[in-house]
């Protein structure tokens, strides 16, 4: 059999790596072989990975939650360094969650990014259904469960009664308990990652375990139940034996193709997610977001959002909006001051990623590319571009050992331009 | 070595292959061992026309046949392609379930070293064929069968449910009837069925939008259990650019608003971004051409799509069969 047709684990690896490559889609085996060539912005993340059970206040330590705003171009390396810190933070023993902001997880919608957050969670051994493997895996007796309930009670008393009361009763009911509900259970789990939970079924429960009269039901909008599960999640996962929760969310410049009113709403929950809950200290949560580094100039001042979003927000003159206001402009001040810039490749990094590449290639086909010429390195050129570039040529000389490829470049940039589609919520 | 970047004529166009070549690649570079081997990938087919995209069809279905695949065909015009749960339902039709379920059965008899006969699987027939206490056998395979789904995480959790009871069904020990199976085999395809009897196979949730994707994805990794080499998901998207519906005498099918175009696009762009959940799997998806350069329709529309198809980088001589995107017997497309 030709070394094209042996299969390693290896060679499974690379050969993905070289697929998602070609779509400019990070990949883990990639950013493993590539690395980031980003050391400062990895240092303040491997900071906030250790500093996660410290306090965030007090002097010398950041206030609110841990959390990072990293910009670039379009094609220049956002999503990878996104999956390499998702890396680190896996090596660190943290659930790590992506969410690419789209049609389907509109930022301004919290409900819906909470949705995606948890749907997209994977723990550090690679399991999916991390809510209910992190449940299944919970100890009423450890010290993480009882930090958990000292939490709730304490700086998290101001929760919705709704995580207490299925606390209680996932405890009453779980294990070798008489009368375990095992759909019953798998509902708290459910309603925990996001879906909702029927209150004559909660009520049911409560009267049957005896503890009808210890709680009354307040309503809750499910915004803020999706907000209030952001809180509650990461002290679940950490008591489940994890080291807490990081979310990267990427392409968080789709926001300034919604309309007005929503891009008001999505700098808003920009700013929570960042932010956190004031006095929230301790919280094992990490958040990451990567937007493009033109879209101050492009909407934030090319749309004027900066000047007029805040006053047509509080023209509305609600308590609401008023709140949202405020909290908009947090969200455009953290965009205006708090990026922190990719550093672009310089020749060095590019002489090592081409290499880098030329061994993937090599180790994914079983064959040893030769060296091909790729893109003019020119300043204007993209990481992604570069990369593709090259792929291609080497499959193209692959194909035809005796071609020599010539290769053209089409620029694809982003824009801004409103989409009224990605308001609609009605599929 | 030249490089250029072309302002003035935004071509969004390498060469063009014919169906019956580029199928065959596939079958090659794909379908014989990637696939097999666990890997995944997803590709955007654009054919000249209804003819061209025929002709690539049974090209690539015969490619799979070759190779022992599964080929599955949906197209737009009767699957509502912008919802991953209707998506997941279409191909559940055409997976045999049984199959799996046996597959799994001989591997949990395997695992415990009492390997059963071909048509001999239930507990009684096993432990007559071994000499073995059949209560015994029963329990030694029952926790053989728990282990390899029940701490399978790549699996979602109803679905290792489900698939466990299917599996049971084979025991013959009356842990799950012929019924029940049928109740299971019902819900993966999207069957309406009572949450009370999917209680009692401990599946306390429908399929859908929250959970279709990792169903899907998890489709080809058990084809793989079953000794076929992969699944190929051949998805025909023509109907997206249609944007005037014709008279209702004249309607067929389904019709899609702008909106639900972008959704479909959104769909793929996240079947592009878990390539390497896709083991096993290869997502075929055919466009016409104007689907390529509209900017209402097509994918100027929906630029997260786009930027990960596209070819903003090719060679000016040739097409890469590798390439995210690939051109059938079609012209070049250009947009302004």
């Amino acid at each position: 059999m030709s070394p094209e047709h042996q299969w390693s684990e290896g060679r499974l690896a690379r050969r993905r790596a070289v697929e998602a490559l070609r779509s400019g889609v990070p990949n883990a085996d990639a950013v493993v072989a590539l690395g980031s060539g980003q050391d400062d912005i990895e240092d303040r993340f491997t900071r906030l990975l250790e500093d996660v059970d410290g306090p965030r206040s007090g002097p010398g330590s950041p206030a609110g939650r841990a959390s990072m705003l990293l910009g670039a171009g379009f094609g220049e390396g956002k999503s990878h360094l996104l999956t390499h810190l998702g890396q680190l933070a896996t090596s660190a023993g943290f659930v790590v969650s992506t969410v690419v902001i789209s049609k389907e997880t509109p930022l301004h919608d919290p409900a819906k990014v909470l949705r995606a957050a948890v749907e997209s969670a994977v723990a550090p051994d690679g399991a999916r259904d991390v809510v209910a493997e992190a449940v299944a895996a919970l100890d009423t007796d450890s010290p993480g469960y009882a930090e958990l309930l000292r939490w709730l009670r304490g700086p998290g008393r101001d929760m919705n009664e709704r995580f207490d009361a299925t606390l209680l009763l996932h405890q009453r009911l779980s294990g070798d308990a008489p009368g375990a509900d095992e759909e019953f259970l798998d509902s708290i789990v459910r309603f925990w990652s996001g879906d909702p939970l029927l209150m004559p079924s909660l009520r049911h429960q409560l009267k049957a375990a005896g503890e009808a009269k210890s709680f009354s039901f307040s309503p809750v909008k499910a915004r803020d139940l999706a907000r209030q599960r952001l809180r509650f999640l990461p002290r679940l996962l950490r008591a489940g034996g994890h080291a807490g929760w990081v979310v990267l969310f990427d392409e968080v410049e789709l926001i300034g193709r919604y309309s007005l009113l929503q891009r008001g709403r999505s700098y808003a929950e920009l700013a929570r997610w960042l932010d956190g809950n004031p006095g929230d200290e301790g919280e094992p949560l990490i958040t990451v977001a990567a937007i493009t580094d033109d879209f101050e100039t492009a909407v934030l001042s090319g749309k004027n959002d900066r000047e007029s979003l805040p006053g047509r927000l509080r023209d509305k003159q609600t308590e609401e909006y008023a709140e949202m206001a405020a909290l908009a402009e947090v969200g455009m001040r953290h965009i205006e001051r708090d990026l922190l810039p990719l550093v672009p490749p310089n020749q060095e990094e590019l002489d090592r990623t081409y290499r880098t590449l030329r061994q993937l290639h090599g180790d994914a086909y079983g064959w040893e590319p030769p060296d091909v010429p790729g893109l003019e390195q020119l300043g204007a050129t993209r990481m992604r571009q570069y990369v593709r570039a090259w792929i291609n040529e080497w499959d193209l000389v692959r194909l035809d050992p005796g071609y020599r490829p010539v290769t053209d470049m089409v620029d694809l940039p982003g824009n801004y331009r409103e989409l009224a589609e990605l308001d609609d919520d009605t599929s | 070595m030249t490089t250029q970047a072309r302002p003035e004529a935004v071509v969004l166009g390498g060469g063009s292959m014919s169906s019956g070549s580029y199928a065959e690649f596939l079958g090659e570079e794909y379908l014989a061992t990637y696939l097999p081997a666990g890997g995944g990938s997803v590709k955007l087919v654009v054919t000249g026309d209804a003819d061209v995209a025929d002709r690539f069809e049974r090209s690539l279905r015969a490619a799979a046949e070759r190779e022992h695949a599964l080929m599955v065909s949906l197209s737009a015009e009767t699957t509502k392609v912008q919802m991953i749960d209707q998506v997941f339902f279409a191909v559940a039709r055409q997976i045999d379930w049984d199959q799996v379920a046996v597959a799994i059965v001989d591997s949990a008899y395997d695992n415990i070293a009492v390997p059963a006969a071909p048509g001999r699987r239930t507990v009684a027939e096993v432990a007559a064929d071994h000499d073995l206490d059949p209560r015994e056998l029963y329990r030694s395979v029952r926790r053989a069968l728990e282990h390899i789904l029940l701490t399978d995480t790549s699996l979602p959790r109803e679905l290792r449910r489900a698939l466990l009871r299917l599996a049971q069904a084979h025991l013959g020990s009356g842990d799950v009837s012929s019924a029940e199976a049928l109740v299971i085999r019902g819900w993966l395809t999207g069957e309406r069925v009572g949450l009370r009897e999917l209680r009692e196979a401990m599946i306390y949730a429908r399929i859908g939008r929250h959970n279709a994707r990792t169903m899907l994805t998890s489709v080809g990794r058990l084809l793989l259990r079953t000794g076929v080499s992969g699944l190929v998901l051949h998805c025909d998207l023509t109907r997206l650019a249609e944007a005037r519906r014709p008279p209702i005498p004249e309607r067929t099918g389904i019709y899609y608003t702008k909106a639900a175009v972008l959704d479909a696009y959104e769909l793929l762009r996240q079947l592009i971004d878990a390539t390497d959940d896709l083991v096993g799997m290869l997502v075929v998806a055919v466009v016409p051409p104007e689907l390529v350069s509209d900017e209402r329709r097509g994918l100027p529309a929906y630029a997260a799509l786009q930027l990960r198809v596209a070819d903003e980088v090719r060679d000016r001589r040739r097409t890469n069969p590798f390439a995210s995107l690939v051109r059938l017997e079609v012209r070049l497309e250009a947009v302004r």
